[in-house]
This record gives C-alpha cells, sequence and structure tokens, in this order.
C-alpha cells in the first residue's frame, strides 16, 4: 500500500491543475484517508482553495463529502474576502481619481480578472495600488481621508519617495491596501524606473466599469519579480501567476529582455522562471529563450542572492540595498535611517515592548556576525 | 446535477410558486454588469451592494451561468426542461419567479434592445 500524500505532495500537485501547456499528467489525487486537516490549512494559508475546488469538480482531486464541504466553506469564506477587497478597490479608484492621481491595480484582482480562465481560482487577500512617486503623498493623504489608518508610519520623513517600496493601510472593516510607488523593496526597487509602468498599462474590467492594470509584458516581469522577491522559496501561487502570464498574455518578449536588462533584472526573470517550471512542469514559448539564456551581471545575481539565499534572514535585502543607492549623501541619509528611525516607527515596530535603539542595532550586528550559510537553507 | 428544479437565493426557497409570475414571457434578460460576483462549485456568490452576499446555488446558479447572454424565461426553460427532464410550464412559472427576484434585487437587467 502506498504511502498517503502529505501537505509536501498535495500543494504543488493543485498549484499545478489546470496550468497551461504543462506535461501532461493522468495522476489523479486521492485525499480521502490522507491526514487532512493539515492539508485543508495549507490549501487555504497559500491561497490555494479555488485550484483545489476545480480539481475537485473535474474529479482529478478525489475527496470525502465532509472534506469537499470544508473545502468548499474556506474557499466561499476566500472569494467573499476578494469581494470585499474589489468593493473597497472601487470605492479607493474612485476616490484617487477624482484627485487626479493615476492608478494601476497591481497582483490579486487585477490578476484574477486578466490572466486566470476563471477569476475564482485566484483568490487574494488585500488591494494593491501602484501611484506615482509626485503623487504618493497625496495618495496617502485621500487614504487617511477615507478611514484608512497607516500600518506603520514613515521611518523618517522623506523616505517613502526616496526609497520605500509601499506602505499599508488599513480600512476600518479590516482591509488592506498596499500603496505601491515603486514594485519591490531593495536594490532592483531602486534600479526599476516605475513611472515608464504608467506608459504602457492596460485595463481590466470589474462591476462595469474598467480599471487599469500593468501592460501584459510588464504584468509578466512583476509576476516574476513577485515570484521570486517576495518569499524564500517561492510560494504556488505566485509561481502559478508566472505561468498564467507567460502563457496566457500576448507578452512582446523583446521588450521584457529590453525591460529587464535595462532594470537588472534578467536574473529575476530566469530564477522565476526556473522555479514556476519546476513545480509547475510547464514548458516555454520558445520566444522566452531571448530572456532565459541572456547573460546576467555578477552584480544583479548578487543582488537576487540577498533575496533567494539565507543572507535575506540577516538583513541581505538592506545591505544590497546600499551599493544601488545613488551619491554619498543618500546612502548617509539610507543608513542613518535605518539606524536611527523616529521613534514613532520604532514604538510600532516594537510592538508591545517599550522602544529601543539598542535592540534595533543588535540586529543588525547579529546579521554582521552570523556565520555565512548561503545557499545551505 | 441535481436532477430537479430547486431555485433557491441564500440558501432558502425564494417561494417560486406562491407569486403569480407577472413577467412577460418574452422579455430579454442578462446579468447587471454592476456587480461583483465569483462562481464556483455549484453556487454563485453576489455582491449586495454594500456589505452584505447573496449566494444562488443549484439551477438559480445554472441560470445565472446562462444570463450571460440575453435570455428569455422561455428560452431558459427551455434549456432547463432538456437539462432536467422536467415539464415545461412548471419550469417557466419558476424561472419568471426566479428572474422577477433577481431583477427585484438589481442582479439582472431588462434588455430593451437587440
Amino acid at each position: 500500500m502506498g504511502e498517503m500524500p502529505g501537505v509536501r505532495e498535495v500543494i504543488p500537485w493543485i498549484a499545478r491543475f489546470g496550468v497551461p501547456q504543462a506535461s501532461p499528467t493522468s495522476n489523479r489525487m486521492d485525499l480521502v484517508a490522507a491526514a487532512w486537516p493539515p492539508i485543508l490549512a495549507a490549501i487555504q494559508g497559500r491561497r490555494l482553495t479555488g485550484l483545489a475546488v476545480a480539481a475537485a469538480e473535474t474529479g482529478m482531486l478525489r475527496l470525502s463529502d465532509p472534506q469537499w464541504a470544508q473545502l468548499l466553506e474556506r474557499h466561499r469564506s476566500a472569494m467573499v474576502g476578494a469581494i470585499s477587497i474589489e468593493r473597497t478597490m472601487i470605492g479607493v479608484v474612485d476616490a484617487l481619481e477624482a484627485s487626479d492621481i493615476e492608478v494601476v491595480i497591481l497582483k490579486g484582482a487585477a490578476l484574477a480578472h486578466t490572466i486566470y480562465p476563471d477569476p475564482s481560482w485566484r483568490p487574494f487577500g488585500d488591494l494593491d495600488l501602484l501611484v506615482r512617486t509626485g503623487d504618493w503623498r497625496r495618495a496617502c493623504a485621500v487614504l487617511a481621508e477615507r478611514g484608512f489608518r497607516r500600518h506603520l508610519p514613515e521611518p523618517r520623513r522623506g523616505f517613502d519617495e526616496r526609497f520605500g517600496k509601499a506602505a499599508t493601510h488599513v480600512s476600518e472593516a479590516g482591509i488592506e491596501v498596499d500603496l505601491h510607488r515603486t514594485l519591490v523593496l531593495g536594490p532592483f526597487g531602486l534600479w526599476m524606473e516605475p513611472e515608464q509602468l504608467f506608459r504602457s498599462t492596460a485595463q481590466f474590467s470589474l462591476a462595469g466599469r474598467s480599471f487599469k492594470r500593468l501592460g501584459d509584458t510588464q504584468l509578466l516581469l512583476h509576476a516574476c519579480m513577485h515570484a521570486s522577491l517576495g518569499f524564500r522559496p517561492p510560494l504556488p501561487v505566485p509561481l502559478r501567476d508566472v505561468a498564467e502570464a507567460a502563457l496566457r498574455l500576448h507578452v512582446d518578449w523583446g521588450s521584457l529582455d529590453r525591460l529587464a536588462s535595462a532594470w537588472r533584472m534578467r536574473a529575476v526573470v530566469q530564477h522565476a522562471f526556473g522555479a514556476a517550471s519546476n513545480m509547475l512542469g510547464v514548458s516555454w514559448p520558445s520566444e522566452a529563450g531571448l530572456i532565459l539564456d541572456g547573460r546576467t551581471s555578477r552584480r544583479e545575481s548578487r543582488a537576487l542572492a540577498a533575496y533567494t539565499t539565507g543572507r535575506r534572514d540577516r538583513g541581505g535585502t538592506i545591505l544590497a540595498t546600499l551599493p544601488a543607492i545613488r551619491g554619498s549623501m543618500a546612502k548617509v541619509a539610507f543608513l542613518r535611517t535605518m539606524l536611527f528611525p523616529d521613534r514613532r516607527f520604532l514604538a510600532a515596530r516594537a510592538g508591545n515592548r517599550p522602544p529601543s535603539y539598542r535592540r534595533r542595532w543588535a540586529i543588525t550586528v547579529r546579521w554582521l556576525l552570523r556565520p555565512r550559510q548561503e545557499g545551505l537553507r | 446535477m441535481m436532477s430537479s428544479l430547486e431555485a433557491r437565493v441564500d440558501g432558502e426557497s425564494i417561494t417560486l410558486r406562491r407569486r403569480a409570475p407577472t413577467l412577460d414571457g418574452h422579455a430579454r434578460f442578462r446579468r447587471s454588469e454592476s456587480f461583483l460576483w465569483r462562481s464556483f462549485a455549484d453556487e454563485v456568490l453576489l455582491s449586495g451592494g454594500d456589505s452584505d452576499f447573496r449566494t444562488l446555488v443549484g439551477t438559480a446558479a445554472y441560470v445565472w451561468s446562462l444570463l450571460r447572454e440575453p435570455m428569455s424565461s422561455e428560452d431558459i426553460a427551455a434549456q432547463l426542461a432538456r437539462v432536467y427532464r422536467a415539464p415545461f410550464e412548471v419550469i417557466t412559472r419558476d424561472v419568471t419567479a426566479l428572474l422577477r427576484e433577481l431583477k427585484n434585487l438589481g442582479y439582472v437587467d431588462e434588455v430593451t434592445n437587440g
């Protein structure tokens, strides 16, 4: 008798269900006798309820009646969450546009309604909006007027526009809006030019109106950034986003290569495609060879390692940011903020403990003293 | 698939047969575009506009899937009669009641041209 499938087998299997151009699999997944609670928790935690429901409907994923009922209940809850976020999105976008702030929807709703065969396959837990750096302050004020509370204060006045990626704002109902001015924290966020993203947007429709999203090629690049740089190791849904975007959108592979080269992100794209291919078993269109076979510089590979290896846990992204900052005065300003943030920021980061600069500095010392174990974890 | 017609909104039978149908059987309807919704398994989750939600299950969810194109209650009843092998007259009455309910809630629009 074979071993019962566990989380390690089930999660990639579900992530792979219905993916375009995957190598064919006839293997069904039978979970009737499996240890279900941890599997259900993992499906929900990794936002895979939609794919799991779709797989169970086809009969490829076999569940008992109680398992099916529990999965459906979790998925219903995920969809209530997604629709609630979309409701918030409509109000926030209206308010921003009324203030003449151009806004682009990132990730969640934009991906669910653009690259997936059915939006219910792609649950999401927050709203990501991109605004121009020049509009950043006003956009924060618009959110505050609508009752949103910023989760963490700015570390120092002016840090957001200079070095920041996004700030999380929370509504009274608990819905989180990540207001972005660039797409990623750290060196890659500084090397890219987010203003360019506004020149090639596309539209998607929802509730009878249209919203801006990234253009197809830029959307794929962002999906790669999120998959490679967002979490270590990459999570299944961001990898699935990469596959869906690469295989369903009208990607201009030449433009993608030029953009990734200019923003030093070829290594990021190659890493994301490699991880997606490993987990999902997809094969890429031949045109993707342009970027997948392209050369990457040592500098970008080192920066990528700050996100994808053990360096990440030792302040890798912060340490990798320093060389990417232009000008010694700017580097000093960044370092000063890291070491001496405003008291309000320090207090918010400390949570229930008393705010302490010494504790903050001790973390930095630990990063520097801990033995190097790149690639081992 | 269900073997009999059991249209429900929010898990409750929506008293389909207690009210006399008043819709013109030839009037055509389609989903309103102004709502947020998701369809999965055998149900449709509809945003109620503010913070509430409604669910269509069973045949009501199937009717919702048909309403992506403009359809009259007779068109829908004919489809359902084929799928569920149920009497056309009974189904027409139930579908008319369901459409009226959905129209009252604003989830479907009457199509006036084309």
